[in-house]
């Protein structure tokens, strides 16, 4: 316990180092809260545009709609969301504290709380669970005074109701941004779009990463004949235009948002592995491999352990425009028409109403998902581009 | 080469056949008209006619040695065979990008070379920004904007759809490349945008790096004037990664066709891939890919080839 | 004016470098001179500023960030640093020359050898095309590439480092001119190597009376080519002397130092001597002399610690920048 007050600070970290130099853009931390402000929505999008009221008193007793009608995915992303909080919070307290030796128990720690925060979550999922679907009209109670003291969410609309009689209006005061061909509030669908726009852009840049990074670290590491025959089959996947690809793709198989997921995924690893592969070949030559070679160490370790966090950097910052791409692709998809199916909203999707089947051109339907669609795809762009000078501006050839 | 072009037919190939559910029982329909003897007869004899009873393997040699022939049989939604529907719309899709690879190029250039030179720092990181800026503009959303602004009443300034206009074939030449022309400008526009806003960047980052290379200061040293010294020296250098570029231009452009052409009604190959998708149109759907596959690698080539011209440490046998 | 055969006169020479974290001064107050057909040699450690002074010659310093904010540098008579821009190129590669450290970056890639010397001939001569070609296959001979005829049309990319190096000597000689400076032209080659690149400038020295402004960090190399030496600490020259008195009675305690660390032969002890601590960073330059918090001598004396010795030219003609050198203080120095 003494040693360890004796050294508090342990100089710079290379996370911190790389924190300094991307904060002193003060114009790109704006972004990056901006992004950080999208997240909180998507978090919590079912309180923010929900037609159920937090609370309602019906005959004299009090309810909870909103917390009763939760689904499994709101439970899902709440938890996510908190176990991402918490590990920032841990790895913000440890940052400084921690003797590097023991540095590694800290690790499994942070890793124990977190799955004991998931496994807490699961059972009250199984707990609150809502058996049924709420169907209720709470406004129309309200409004006929059966029900008193509703408190409403902020923007009092669902996203998958309709309500033809007020189709395709402009801005005004019950509907912020208006509405859409089959009545339902924008800004509502414009919320809880956001969902679908992160989580497709973070699954499927998930996916590509990983797989690139295996097949880069395989080719990288490997070099000779399984690097030549790797090389062409990475030649195979860049050669194809991979929207076209996508598309097809999303002709035969059936539309959920998984696959889409999956599909971006798949066809966008080819620049992963391209970096992962130069990489290593440099990294390759270095003693620090050759002494854990040497040793003995299994395959994966040397890979994965030792090499990987040396050639991570373009990685990372490839991921975050990985991310802008990503969630262009899916706008673009369902502004096509290919991505997801209503009733799930989609920013692409609201866009593709812009222009309606009689012609006329409805601005509110194509300034404000497009506004969003630009907004998010710059914001990671920039944080992209800041992180990237500040790793190390020679990537900037290559990334 | 040759394995890549199997590569991507095998690709497509592929795809086509993991798909849930196949092409007769498609066209058949849930076929609550006939009992369920003659249902199983009439499939039976269709898998025979579309060679689906067959292996895998077979029936992908089969269908190989027909796209070796150009021949991806009929479209199911024109009854046309599939190669003329790709004929008659292949120009257009490829006028489109040329004509805006040529502009990103002419332009991006100077301008990337241009801001390389430059001195001021805030206008450094503003010119950034805002090259990054519009890189993030969707394509979808600039097109529709401007149709909805530019288009319709009151400004009338350009046709919203299509490549000419409906009477067209009876203007004389020039009034008929004039039209044709007025009715490029806004797809060309949402085509070039983001690949100049990218390149632009590109060559700036490549010739801020190559001026301070060490050659550059050799040549100074030499006694050359400025100018002799960007466009001979660090320019010259910076054309290597430019035409690398090329290769990651291309499919990108070819995907933005299908909604530039989408938005604007204009019959390319992008539209028929849109139209072919939505209709479930199966056999474009797979001659389109196979084409723009194919496209798309004569473009790498070309790449390849003009990299191994310009960069003298490359040899021609490496790059083919 | 010219007089005495002198070639380069540096007076006062201040560079300085605008950094976004501070005002880094580079050269302080540099002087020396080069006269016809001498090899004067600047040594230092990695980051003195010796490069710099070689670069701000030719006024090579690349403007933001750096600038030359004072001084004079008198070249056959004329001041350089006052030039317009046409002159000054005029002047570089053509009466003034510089080869530097790195072979392989120092040529352009994607020009043929051939081409790169053809250019420095045609723009400083008016010379044809196929004439200048001539020109520069016989400057390649006379820097000792065999087979030069073939040479002259390949690329960098296929020549040895020490071919290179060869290359860039041919491409600096070839409009002959009166001053050649070095920038540690053997640093990055083998030593065998570097033996003959330096024979090779001695034996064109001797052929057209050329002057060598030799930049190195290799006392070895000092010691056998250079008439005289000035040794440069953090921004200033700390001793001026000619080669065989700095060898045989260093006067500055940094040239102790400096000559005490080079291992000799016959040296029997268990360590070799280093110069404690390290060289300071122009952002963060000691007060008083620069040397003091290293120096045996001076690391306690108030004086050293508070103000800077200049270079001041003894009586027997050397110059140093201590307060401890024999005949350095003046009546009128400060007393603390």
């Amino acid at each position: 316990m003494g040693e360890n007050k004796q050294q508090k600070t342990w100089g710079t970290s290379y996370g911190e180092m790389v924190w300094k130099e991307f904060a002193k853009s003060k114009f790109t931390l704006c972004w990056l809260g901006f992004i950080i402000l999208l997240f909180l929505l998507a978090i919590f999008a079912p309180f923010l545009a929900n037609d159920k009221p937090f609370v309602i008193r019906i005959a004299g007793q009090l309810h909870w709609p909103i917390f009763k009608a939760l689904t499994a995915s709101d439970y899902s992303i709440f938890l996510a969301g908190i176990v991402a909080l918490v590990q920032f919070l841990l790895v913000l307290r440890n940052r400084r504290c921690v003797d590097p030796s023991i540095r590694a128990g800290v690790l499994w720690r942070q890793i124990t709380i977190s799955v004991f925060i998931v496994l807490v979550g699961i059972i009250l999922l199984f707990v609150f669970i809502p058996r049924r679907l709420d169907a209720t009209d709470y406004k129309s109670m309200v409004a006929s005074g059966k029900a008193t003291g509703a408190v409403f969410a902020p923007i009092p609309y669902g996203f998958g109701r309709t309500d033809l009689k007020v189709r395709e209006q402009p801005p005004n005061r019950q509907h912020w941004l208006g509405t859409d061909d089959v009545g339902s509030d924008v800004l509502c669908r414009l919320i809880h779009g956001s969902r679908i726009s992160l989580s497709v852009g973070f699954v499927a840049v998930g996916i590509s990463s990983i797989i690139g990074i295996i097949i880069g670290a395989i080719l990288g590491y490997s070099g000779g004949k399984t690097d030549f025959l790797g090389m062409r089959l990475v030649e195979i996947m860049m050669a194809v235009p991979v929207f076209f690809l996508i598309i097809t793709i999303v002709a035969f198989f059936p539309r959920s948002l998984f696959n889409i997921m999956l599909i971006i995924g798949l066809t966008t690893w080819t620049d992963d592995a391209r970096f992962v592969r130069a990489e290593f070949f440099k990294l390759r030559r270095q003693d620090f491999v050759q002494a854990a070679v040497s040793l003995g160490l299994p395959l994966r370790s040397i890979l994965f352990r030792h090499m990987l966090p040396n050639a991570i950097a373009p990685v990372l910052v490839n991921a975050t425009f990985g991310i802008a791409g990503a969630i262009f692709i899916e706008a673009a998809l369902s502004f096509l028409g290919f991505g997801v199916a209503p009733p799930t909203p989609s920013w692409g999707q609201i866009l593709s109403l812009g222009v309606s089947t009689t012609g006329r051109f409805l601005w509110w339907l194509t300034l404000f998902p497009g506004l969003a669609i630009f907004f998010t795809v710059l914001a990671y762009n920039l944080v992209g581009e800041t992180l990237r000078d500040a790793i190390d501006p020679r990537l900037r050839e290559s990334v | 080469m040759i394995p890549t072009l199997l590569g991507i037919t095998i690709v497509v190939f592929a795809i086509s056949r993991m798909a849930p559910g196949d092409p007769v029982s498609l066209s058949m329909g849930p076929g609550g008209m006939m009992d369920a003897q003659r249902a199983a007869d009439v499939r039976a004899a269709r898998m025979k006619l579309y060679g689906l009873d067959k292996p895998v393997y077979v029936q992908y040699a089969i269908w190989l040695g027909r796209v070796a022939r150009l021949d991806f049989a009929d479209s199911i939604k024109h009854h046309r065979p599939v190669i003329d529907l790709i004929k008659e719309r292949l120009p257009v899709t490829l006028t489109l990008n040329l004509i805006s690879f040529v502009i990103i190029y002419a332009v991006s250039i100077p301008m990337g070379i241009l801001s390389a030179v430059g001195r001021k720092k805030f206008l450094d990181r503003a010119g950034s920004v805002m090259l990054l800026m519009l890189w993030s503009l969707p394509s979808m959303w600039v097109g529709q904007m401007l149709i909805g602004y530019l288009c319709g009443p009151p400004l009338n300034w350009f046709p919203p759809a299509g490549l000419s206009s409906n009477d067209a074939e009876q203007f004389p030449f020039f009034q008929w490349l004039a039209d044709r022309l007025w009715h490029l400008v806004l797809p060309v526009f949402c085509l070039t945008y983001a690949g100049f806003a990218y390149l632009t960047k590109q060559v700036r980052a490549g010739m801020l790096d190559n001026l301070r290379a060490d050659y550059v200061r050799t040549a100074r040293a030499k006694g050359l004037s400025n100018w002799a010294v960007i466009f001979h020296h660090a320019f010259r250098n910076s054309v290597i990664p430019i035409i690398t570029i090329l290769a990651t231009l291309l499919p990108a452009m070819f995907g933005g066709s299908v909604i530039i052409e989408r938005i604007f009604s204009v019959s390319g190959m992008g539209l028929l891939a849109f139209e072919a998708v939505t209709t479930r149109d199966y056999n474009v759907v797979m001659g389109v890919a196979t084409i723009a596959g194919v496209l798309n690698l004569f473009g790498l080539l070309m790449a390849d080839i003009a990299y191994a011209m310009v960069d003298p440490r490359i040899s021609f046998e490496s790059a083919v | 004016m010219s007089d005495n055969g002198v070639l380069l006169d540096i007076k006062g020479l201040c560079v300085s470098f605008f950094t976004e974290d501070g005002i880094a001064r580079a050269v302080q107050d540099v002087s020396f001179s080069v006269k016809k057909g001498e090899t004067f040699a600047l040594v230092g450690e990695s980051g003195c500023g010796k490069s710099v002074t070689a670069l701000s010659v030719m006024r090579l310093i690349a403007d933001p960030p750096g600038k030359i904010v004072a001084g004079e540098i008198y070249f056959d008579g004329r001041n350089l640093l006052e030039l317009s821009d046409q002159r000054i190129r005029a002047v570089r590669g053509n009466r003034i020359a510089m080869i530097f450290q790195e072979p392989m970056t120092s040529l352009n890639p994607v020009y043929t050898v051939g081409e790169q010397i053809v250019e420095v001939i045609r723009l400083h001569q008016k010379k044809e095309e196929t004439e200048a070609w001539d020109i520069a296959t016989e400057m390649l001979r006379k820097v000792g590439i065999s087979d030069p005829a073939q040479r002259v049309t390949e690329y960098p990319h296929q020549m040895s480092g020490g071919m290179r190096q060869r290359v860039m000597i041919a491409m600096a000689i070839s409009c002959k001119p009166e001053l050649l400076i070095a920038d540690e032209p053997t640093t990055a080659l083998d030593v065998t190597i570097q033996a003959q690149i330096l024979d090779l400038l001695d034996q064109l020295q001797e052929q057209s009376l050329m002057s060598i402004l030799l930049i190195t960090h290799n006392l070895g190399i000092v010691a056998e080519r250079a008439e005289n030496v000035a040794v440069m600490y953090a921004s200033r020259i700390v001793e001026l002397s000619d080669c065989k008195s700095l060898f045989d009675n260093p006067l500055h305690p940094y040239t102790q130092g400096l000559l005490k660390s080079l291992p000799r032969l016959g040296f029997t002890g268990k360590r070799l001597y280093t110069i404690p601590g390290i060289v300071p960073e122009p952002l963060r330059f000691p007060a008083g002399c620069k040397f003091h918090p290293r120096c045996p001598i001076g690391c306690n004396d108030k004086r050293c610690q508070t103000v800077e010795p200049q270079l001041r030219r003894l009586d027997n003609g050397r110059a140093v920048a201590c307060w401890f050198a024999p005949g350095y203080e003046r009546p009128d120095d400060p007393k603390i």
